[in-house]
């Protein structure tokens, strides 16, 4: 759409960007709205696919539009592993584990300099082979960066959707319980483990399907890309757009790297400026800017006391499901569980 | 390799300081765990700071070595009162789910910590070579003086710190609020209080550690990121809320670290530290000595 008002290629990078780590931020928020599984070590996920994908095509010369593929699945492999190693954690746990396996996943590939060649950088990552569709060639490796933009567009509103059709089913209901109140939700018969594999595993795929879009989309990879700082910066629109909502990181994306461009002087502090957003939206704005924006189209006043609860009974009695993107109460109960037992 | 006497007895002191610094900072962070359930990701800074204000203490006021450290040590107090008041006390207003809220809002400020030390101080690194100049003979084995007086106010740090949770009314107080925060507030316990001063007090370590270890570690924005991760490691290892124990499992893995580097080389030490822990996670996760409750 944009591009037919605009040829600026400057422009479409920034949107290029925006919408890149817009649906990173949103399958993170997958795990970690939903399920309550904190990942800080989404950088780590997301760098192994790029690698992936990039070293995919440059030594055994699979087509870019194959190995991103590929990368999406050795991500969600990784992932699989991961979460499988925090499955009885806490919380507290899960964050450490994360963040030790993407700072092993970070030294491992700048150390196995015969492979990745380190911190010297991947460069020379093929872009995307031209193609032709329905008779309309599209050059992928010109100047122009318009095709990328509808790419990263394509992957951004399938994944979406995908996600909301997700998070609205009976499971994406189960991802909400397990979050909740585990013990309660495995009490009544949800097997968390397969369900909490199954979010991590999603927002692993993505996260490793972006990357590799990532690396033929810049042609060069760093080991940076698995570190902290990228993984804070997600986090940072996850927690600013409003977490537990699949359009919030897509905004908070949309702010943080808008404002970032705008306040171009300022750069070298943009991390502190991350962080302090970070603690600030955290202590006063919970639901973030998505929250503050259905309030504006009339919803409910932002709550202050953090993402909506639930009790996980009540989710188990009878429901009614009212489907709404911006109304926030997706479910109402029609005849609440009678209380069982002493509590 | 030759196992020279002299040689192994360097790994083993040297060991042996790295060992009570990661002990140091993972017995505040096993506190902190074990009080509040929260991983402070911050606590990492904390020790960049201590490292800071013992070197400008040092350099700017001249005071000697250990009043520096004790300056750190101090000012660490006060600044995790801070930090608890100012980022982790609204939290725990808001809602039972503060928890993972706290984790990023840690990981945030550890964030905003960081670079704020970059934009202030630069980013080169500032130091001392030694605190004190000198060499002892030990049996036939040279150690510097310098390496001596580390272990030295390490160990008085730590037996402070202990004397401090055992002996004193404020520590009883934390103890409780760690065993069963609803009792300890039926018996009176401002838990809120509590809450402050324990993460002043594992503070105040992680600035000592800062301190102590600035001739070995010197003081740059992103010093405190190793350390860090050794203390994580450190209270797994030792169980969570267990202090002493996570004191004795940083100089387990001090020692073990040391003699690791000087065998395989400097390249295996940060992936020996995380694939440690991960292994522990996977089969042990009550750490070696079992966790506080």
């Amino acid at each position: 759409m944009i591009p037919l008002i605009t040829n600026d290629q400057y422009f479409l990078q920034v949107l290029i960007l925006c919408l890149m780590y817009g649906i990173l931020a949103s399958s993170w928020d997958l795990a970690e709205g939903y399920l309550g599984l904190v990942n800080f070590g989404y950088a780590g996920i997301f760098g192994l696919g790029a690698y992936a994908s990039a070293l995919l095509a440059m030594r055994a010369g699979v087509s870019p539009w194959l190995s991103i593929l590929f990368g999406g699945f050795f991500a969600t492999a990784i992932g699989v592993v991961v979460v499988s190693s925090c499955m009885r954690l806490s919380p507290g746990y899960v964050a450490i584990v994360t963040l030790a396996f993407a700072e092993i996943a970070r030294l491992v590939v700048t150390r196995w300099v015969e492979l990745t060649r380190g911190m010297m950088a991947l460069w020379g990552i093929p872009p995307f082979p031209n193609i032709t569709i329905g008779g309309v060639f599209i050059d992928m490796s010109g100047v122009d960066r318009t095709p990328y933009y509808y790419l990263i567009l394509a992957i951004t509103l399938i994944s979406l959707v995908f996600m909301r059709k997700l998070v609205d089913s009976r499971t994406g209901l189960l991802f909400l319980s397990i979050r909740e109140d585990k013990e309660s939700a495995e009490g009544l018969g949800v097997d968390t483990t397969r369900y909490k594999t199954l979010g991590f595993g999603i927002s692993s795929f993505i996260a490793g399907l972006v990357g590799g879009f990532f690396a033929h989309y810049v042609n060069t990879l760093s080991p940076e890309m698995l570190g902290i700082p990228i993984t804070v910066q997600v986090a940072a629109m996850a927690v600013i757009g409003g977490r537990a909502t699949l359009f919030g990181p897509l905004l908070g994306s949309f702010v943080l790297i808008i404002s970032g461009e705008a306040l171009r002087p300022i750069f070298e502090y943009r991390m502190i400026l991350y962080g302090l957003l970070i603690i600030l939206f955290l202590t006063f704005f919970p639901e973030g800017l998505a929250g503050i924006w259905r309030y504006l189209l009339g919803g409910k006043r932002p709550s202050r006391r953090g993402m909506i609860h639930f009790d996980v009974r009540s989710l188990f009695s009878k429901i009614t499901l009212k489907r709404s993107l911006l109304n926030r109460s997706i479910l109402s109960t029609k005849q609440v569980c009678e209380k069982v037992g002493n509590e | 390799m030759f196992f020279d006497p002299i040689v192994l007895l360097e790994f083993l002191v040297y060991g042996l300081i790295i060992g009570a610094m990661y002990g140091l900072m993972g017995a505040g962070l096993s506190l902190v765990w074990g009080v509040m359930d929260i991983c402070n990701f911050a606590h990492g800074t904390l020790y960049m700071f201590g490292a800071y204000v013992t070197y400008f203490a040092f350099f700017l006021w001249g005071l000697d070595p250990v009043l520096s450290i004790l300056s750190a040590t101090l000012v660490l107090f006060v600044i995790g009162i801070a930090v608890d008041k100012l980022t982790l006390l609204p939290l725990r207003r808001k809602s039972r789910e503060w928890l993972t809220a706290a984790y990023i809002s840690t990981l945030g400020l550890a964030v905003v910590l960081e670079n704020t030390a970059l934009a202030v101080w630069g980013g080169h690194r500032k130091g001392v070579a030694y605190y004190y100049a000198g060499i002892v003979d030990f049996v036939g084995v040279r150690i510097s003086v310098d390496r001596i007086v580390i272990l030295m106010v390490s160990l008085a740090v730590m037996v402070g710190f202990w004397l401090i949770l055992e002996r004193t009314r404020i520590g009883r107080a934390i103890r409780s609020v760690a065993q069963d925060k609803e009792a300890a507030m039926l018996v009176g316990v401002e838990v809120d209080r509590i809450y402050a001063i324990t993460v002043g007090l594992a503070s105040a370590l992680a600035g000592a550690a800062g301190g102590l270890l600035l001739p070995i570690y010197l003081a740059y924005p992103t010093v405190g990121q190793d350390p860090i991760r050794k203390a994580f490691t450190v209270v797994i290892l030792g169980g969570l809320g267990n202090v002493q124990g996570a004191f004795l499992a940083g100089v387990i893995l001090g020692i073990v670290g040391s003699f690791a580097t000087g065998f395989l080389g400097a390249a295996v030490e940060g992936i020996i530290t995380f694939a440690v822990l991960i292994i522990l996670l996977l089969f042990r996760p009550t750490g070696l000595f079992g966790q506080a409750r």
